[in-house]
């Protein structure tokens, strides 16, 4: 014996035939739904191109149709456009003017910082005592005019003043300090041991002697690195 | 319940796809519009488009003040210092020349097509071309300016009688001149030959659109 089914919806008890009508019914909603979802994608393929369209602004084109362009608009198109920069022709073509000549002003070289020069040349220490000048010329003339020590190496003066070596200073540095200036004077420096007379330009080519003593030092150095690393090995 | 969302679901699409169509104008699209007269003479080519009477007429509203038949095709901007000249074919008749200076071209114009266009160099600020209908006055071949330092100026159309003419000049960007119409010298030597003293030139200085008498 079937066991009567109560009806959800209804709260009626459904005998057998009540259920096939339900599942007929049923049957014909699930037909409708999916006729209803079928109309539904449809519309949605259809319409998705043409809102995309629509909103994009874009026309599909249909050959043939062309909007006339009006008289100004084909002028205008061929337009370089409208005038930016207006700048006269120049009509009065005069002669050129001829090129004026100018000194060029006077190139003074800017004064080295102060504790540059006071590196290199400190101020010179001041004069204690008067001294007459005119004994300064007789003592300078023939000590200018002698000869440096012939040949042989040259042995600079034991305390020159710093920048004194003239030729290698730049020429406006060591200047109001050059020891050839200062040296006729008697100051308060001990004069150097070599005379008044000012150190002589080292040569550019280096003395024989000197290139021996090079070569000595050299040898000498050499000589004791050898012996050093033999002694080494050995051990 | 379900029923009732697909429902509005569709109803929605459908109204979308129905205002996209509208709006795309898919479904009610105006009629074409003829871009060139119906019957074109034989001596039509493709150089050339000629106007139908609607443009022409909208031509006139914007101050075109005679009628024009054709124009020459002009597939690009023109740059300075270019020009073209094609009257092959055109028959005979009264010539007249327009000048924009907005557009900065000048087109010459026989029995209302056009045989000539070209880029132009007009007055500076200071010194104004001046706007109006002139007949040209005077020709002369190898002119000298007189004011300006014996500039020379070859193929001057005279317009005015305080010296404003069209004459050849070196067309280039950002240049102006002293009030007149400056256009290459090749198609300065072309216009001299076409115009004749009398023929009118129409200077343009804006395309402001005029009221039509009525």
């Amino acid at each position: 014996m079937s066991v009567p089914v109560q009806s959800s919806r209804t709260g009626r008890r459904l005998n057998a035939s009540g259920r096939a009508r339900r599942a007929k019914r049923a049957a014909a909603r699930r037909r409708r739904q999916m006729l209803l979802s079928g109309a539904i994608a449809l519309t949605a393929v259809v319409g998705a191109p043409l809102s995309v369209a629509s909103y994009l602004g874009v026309e599909s084109q249909i050959p043939g149709i062309e909007a006339a362009k009006s008289f100004m608009a084909m002028i205008s198109e061929r337009s370089p456009g409208d005038r930016t920069k207006a700048e006269l022709t120049r009509t009065n073509h005069r002669a050129a003017a001829a090129p004026k000549q100018r000194a060029l002003g006077k190139i003074t070289p800017p004064p080295p910082p102060k504790e540059f020069v006071e590196a290199i040349a400190p101020p010179p220490p001041k004069i204690t005592e008067g001294v007459p000048l005119a004994a300064a010329p007789t003592t300078l003339g023939p000590l200018l005019i002698a000869p440096s020590t012939p040949g042989g190496i040259v042995i600079p003066p034991s305390a020159p003043t710093p920048g004194g070596t003239g030729g290698t200073s730049p020429p406006g540095v060591g200047e109001p300090t050059s020891p050839g200036v200062e040296e006729p004077t008697p100051t308060t420096q001990p004069p150097p041991p070599g005379g008044d007379e000012p150190p002589p330009m080292p040569p550019v080519v280096p003395e024989p002697g000197t290139w021996a003593t090079m070569l000595l030092g050299f040898g000498l150095t050499g000589l004791i690195i050898r012996r050093r690393r033999r002694k080494t090995a050995l051990a | 319940m379900t029923r009732g969302i697909f429902v509005a679901i569709a109803l929605a699409a459908l109204a979308t796809a129905g205002a996209a169509a509208w709006s795309s104008r898919l479904t009610d699209r105006p009629q074409p519009v003829a871009t060139q007269l119906e019957e074109l003479p034989d001596w039509a080519d493709k150089d050339r488009t000629f106007l139908t009477k609607a443009q022409v007429f909208q031509a006139r509203a914007h101050g075109l003040d005679r009628d024009v038949q054709s124009i020459l095709n002009v597939r690009k901007r023109m740059q300075f210092g270019d020009f073209i000249w094609n009257d092959r074919n055109v028959p005979k008749g009264t010539v007249w020349v327009r000048v924009d200076l907005k557009s900065q071209i000048l087109s010459v114009f026989r029995a209302g097509h056009e045989i000539g266009t070209s880029v132009i160099l007009y007055g500076a600020d200071e010194k104004e071309t001046p706007a109006g209908t002139f007949p040209v006055l005077a020709k002369i071949k190898d002119h000298r300016s007189l004011t300006y330092d014996n500039a020379p100026m070859p193929y001057t159309l005279r317009l005015t009688g305080d010296g404003v003419a069209i004459h050849g000049s070196n067309v280039r960007w950002g240049a102006a001149t002293h009030g007149c119409i400056g256009v290459p010298v090749e198609f300065a030597a072309k216009l001299f030959d076409e115009v004749a003293k009398g023929d009118q030139v129409v200077i343009v200085r804006d395309r402001k659109p005029v009221q039509l008498p009525s």
